[in-house]
């Protein structure tokens, strides 16, 4: 078989059933669905009636379609109805199209009715053959009390596959929607290698169970594997302009006990700053060394970390910037987390002053906060001016007065006593009023953006040179410590 | 260009998904254009053509939270009633808890190119509600306005086409339902929108070679200037 009745559809928008699409993509070796031919679509269906009805892939389904043929126990004594489901399902698309249309691609539904005993009405698809939707007959949800959703024979396919394109984490499918197509093909791709890799350990191995594709949690996982298909892009194709990426975390579970659904958006601003970051090659290392102090502290030796919460924080943004700055880029150590094994309880930006970067922060100024040009080149100078301020004086009062201020009065006296010593002495005032508004008193429409997010930006310049120029080593005995993260405005 | 302008607020709104049915149900942020749709709809009473309708919305809400909500699964039954058998038994259903995600608070500003209907929002034929039926909303304005052409507009709170993504480098692409064709058995349209929360300047678009040009802005001067800039009314169209 090769030629199709039908075209290929492209992407849909459709999370679950682009994840699927991809899926069959990355299977049949191809990089656009809408190469797909009979012969792809073929190997993917006798993968599914040869995997899907032995485990560990069968126990696995479970997860996203309970009660189908594939799973359902009562099938456990008649083999051929389940072989039978596998065919219906994963052959649709070569059989008679029906008179309903598929509302997701817009091709005629397929005339199969979906189970062996061909009772159910022709084309419709229910809970188990795609995740989420309600189960046979229930009439909610649906135009004029008709129960389920008609299917094209490829769109059915593709949510056969979508199991195989999703990383299988603590029980649960993860599965990474982006409307970069080649995102979507790399993340199905690699968790469709992991799978089909877990498949065979676990028969070599005598499993009935599908191991988990990674140890983490799903957002950190959905992170890690972001990095790993930016490093396969092209700087040319970083610099061509366009879209930043868009990415979205599906974390679901359709099992019989019940039904959850985590929705896990990352905004264009964070796809876009970490895009950016991992093809720098200055900005990349500065990153990694952040990532690396992320991880989920271990109680012991050789224990696996289950999150990175550098990782599990950009999901907060643009909402949380002051408190993502704070605690990753000014390495304040957090206040408010209950759990022991939290890494940010243990930042120190005394300790970790090495790992403050002006050039990291100011990208994501401009790329996830959107800080006006000015904004950002008033912050610099006077982080630059006030660390002149010190290094000519060596005046630690002003430096931790700066670093310790508890209210904007104290912050505004030490620059005014700062600023009058320099007019004092002949030279210009370290801010001018026009700064010290743009600094302090202007906000990106982030909410919770206060005079406190103008101070640890100054601190973030200001910190990095003193550490270039030897002046907080030299002082480290003497300096204050860093106080926790500030959550109360 | 005159256009009629609606603000409605309301408690609570939840605009769910439709293809997540079972077990939980998470909300847009934004109300769908085909949600907007129904909602002019019941203000005239009638389903009308969209040919032709353009509308532009900005929608805030105070908090996000889930709830529990009972939902009867209904299934066709067969039988007579219990306690009167002399009459049939069409429907059944037992009650299944669901995680619904609902919107506190909503404040909804509507644009429409139609403001000839300003009578008909001053009057609305149904009950107002936007999203479930239970979520009342009430107009607090229904006026028209005087819509100005603009250089620069600032965007915020505001559902906006999917190819201002490449422009804005902000908010977050979902796909949406667009339109319920009722000519069709409610076959439904899907469509790529930008969902916008944050408010940014459309003079620090990003712009690279090769790019398309956006339609000419308009601003609602009626409205209190944002940095300078008065907020902009991006057009839309559900056909």
């Amino acid at each position: 078989m090769s030629e199709l009745p039908f075209s290929p559809p492209d992407y849909t928008g459709h999370p679950l059933l682009d994840v699927g699409l991809a899926t069959l993509t990355a299977f049949a070796g191809k990089t656009r669905p809408t190469q797909l031919t009979g012969e792809d679509l073929e190997n993917a269906a006798r993968y599914i009636r040869e995997n899907y009805i032995v485990d560990p892939l069968k126990s696995f389904l479970n997860v996203a379609f309970p009660n189908s043929g594939f799973t359902n126990p009562a099938f456990e004594k008649q083999p051929e109805k389940r072989r039978r489901y596998a065919e219906i399902v994963s052959g649709a698309f070569a059989a008679p199209a029906g008179e309903e249309r598929d509302p997701l691609t817009g091709l005629p539904a397929t005339a199969l009715a979906l189970n062996p005993d061909g009772n159910m009405p022709p084309g419709r698809t229910y809970r188990q053959h795609v995740p989420l939707l309600t189960g046979v007959d229930v009439i909610n949800f649906h135009p004029y009390g008709e129960a389920g959703i008609p299917l094209s024979g490829i769109s059915l396919l593709a949510f056969q596959m979508l199991p195989m394109g999703c990383a299988k984490v603590s029980g649960k499918l993860l599965a990474v929607h982006s409307d970069d197509p080649n995102l979507l093909l790399a993340f199905a791709k690699t968790f469709l290698t992991a799978n089909l890799q877990g498949v065979t350990a676990a028969r070599a191995g005598g499993e009935k169970k599908l191991p988990d594709t990674s140890p983490h949690r799903a957002r950190t996982v959905l992170i890690e594997h972001l990095f790993e298909a930016e490093k396969a892009r092209g700087r040319q194709q970083e610099e061509n302009g366009g879209l930043p990426p868009t990415l979205t975390g599906y974390y679901f579970t359709n099992s019989g006990q019940g039904a959850e659904l985590d929705i896990y958006p990352l905004p264009l601003e964070v796809g876009g700053f970490l895009r950016a970051v991992l093809h720098n090659d200055l900005l990349k290392p500065e990153w990694e060394a952040l990532a690396a102090r992320g991880w989920q502290l271990t109680r012991k030796e050789g224990e696996t970390p289950r999150y990175n919460r550098l990782f599990e924080d950009l999901f907060t943004l643009p909402e949380g910037a002051p408190r993502f700055i704070r605690l990753y880029f000014l390495r304040k150590p957090s206040r408010q987390t209950a759990d022991k094994q939290d890494p940010t309880l243990t930042y120190d930006t005394r300790r970790e002053v090495d790992l403050i970067s002006w050039r990291l922060t100011e990208l994501f100024l401009r790329k996830v906060m959107l800080m006006e040009d000015s904004r950002v080149q008033s912050i610099r100078e006077l982080g630059d001016a006030l660390a002149q301020y010190i290094l000519d004086r060596n005046d630690r009062g002003v430096f931790n007065n700066f670093w310790m201020a508890r209210n904007y009065g104290e912050l505004r006296a030490v620059l005014l006593r700062a600023s009058a010593a320099e007019v004092r002495a002949g030279r210009k005032p370290l801010i001018t009023l026009d700064q010290f508004l743009a600094i302090f008193e202007q906000s990106e429409g982030v909410p919770n953006a206060d005079w406190r997010l103008g101070r640890d930006l100054v601190l973030i310049r200001l910190l990095e040179q003193l550490y270039q120029k030897g002046w907080l080593q030299a002082h480290a005995g003497e300096l204050p410590e860093t106080a926790p993260e500030e959550e109360t405005l | 260009m005159r256009a009629l302008k609606i603000v409605a607020e309301g408690l609570t709104a939840s605009f769910r998904y439709p293809h997540f049915m079972m077990g939980v149900q998470p909300t847009f942020e934004m109300p769908p254009p085909a949600t907007l749709y129904g909602h002019v709809a019941s203000a005239l009473g009638e389903w009308f053509d969209p040919q032709g309708v353009r509308f532009a919305v900005r929608f805030e809400f105070r908090r996000k939270q889930a709830d529990v909500e009972t939902t009867y699964l209904l299934t066709p039954a067969n039988g007579k009633m219990p306690g009167d058998k002399s009459l049939p038994k069409a429907l059944e259903g037992n009650p299944n808890p669901f995680q619904r995600e609902i919107l506190y608070f909503p404040r909804l500003t509507l644009y429409l190119n139609r403001p000839e209907w300003l009578e008909a929002f001053r009057h609305p034929r149904y009950a107002v509600c936007l999203g479930r039926s239970q979520d009342l909303f009430t107009y607090r304005r229904v006026e028209v306005v005087e819509l100005q052409p603009a250089e620069q507009v600032v965007l915020e709170h505001t559902l906006l086409p999917y190819e201002y993504a490449a422009y804005t480098a902000a908010g977050q692409a979902v796909l949406m339902p667009r339109w319920l064709d009722y000519h069709r058995r409610r076959y439904p349209a899907f469509e790529r929108y930008i969902v916008l929360h944050r408010r940014v300047r459309t003079r620090e678009f990003t712009r690279y070679t090769g790019q398309p040009a956006l339609e000419p802005w308009w601003a609602d001067p009626a409205e209190p200037p944002l940095d300078g800039e008065y907020p902009g009314v991006v057009w839309l169209s559900w056909v």
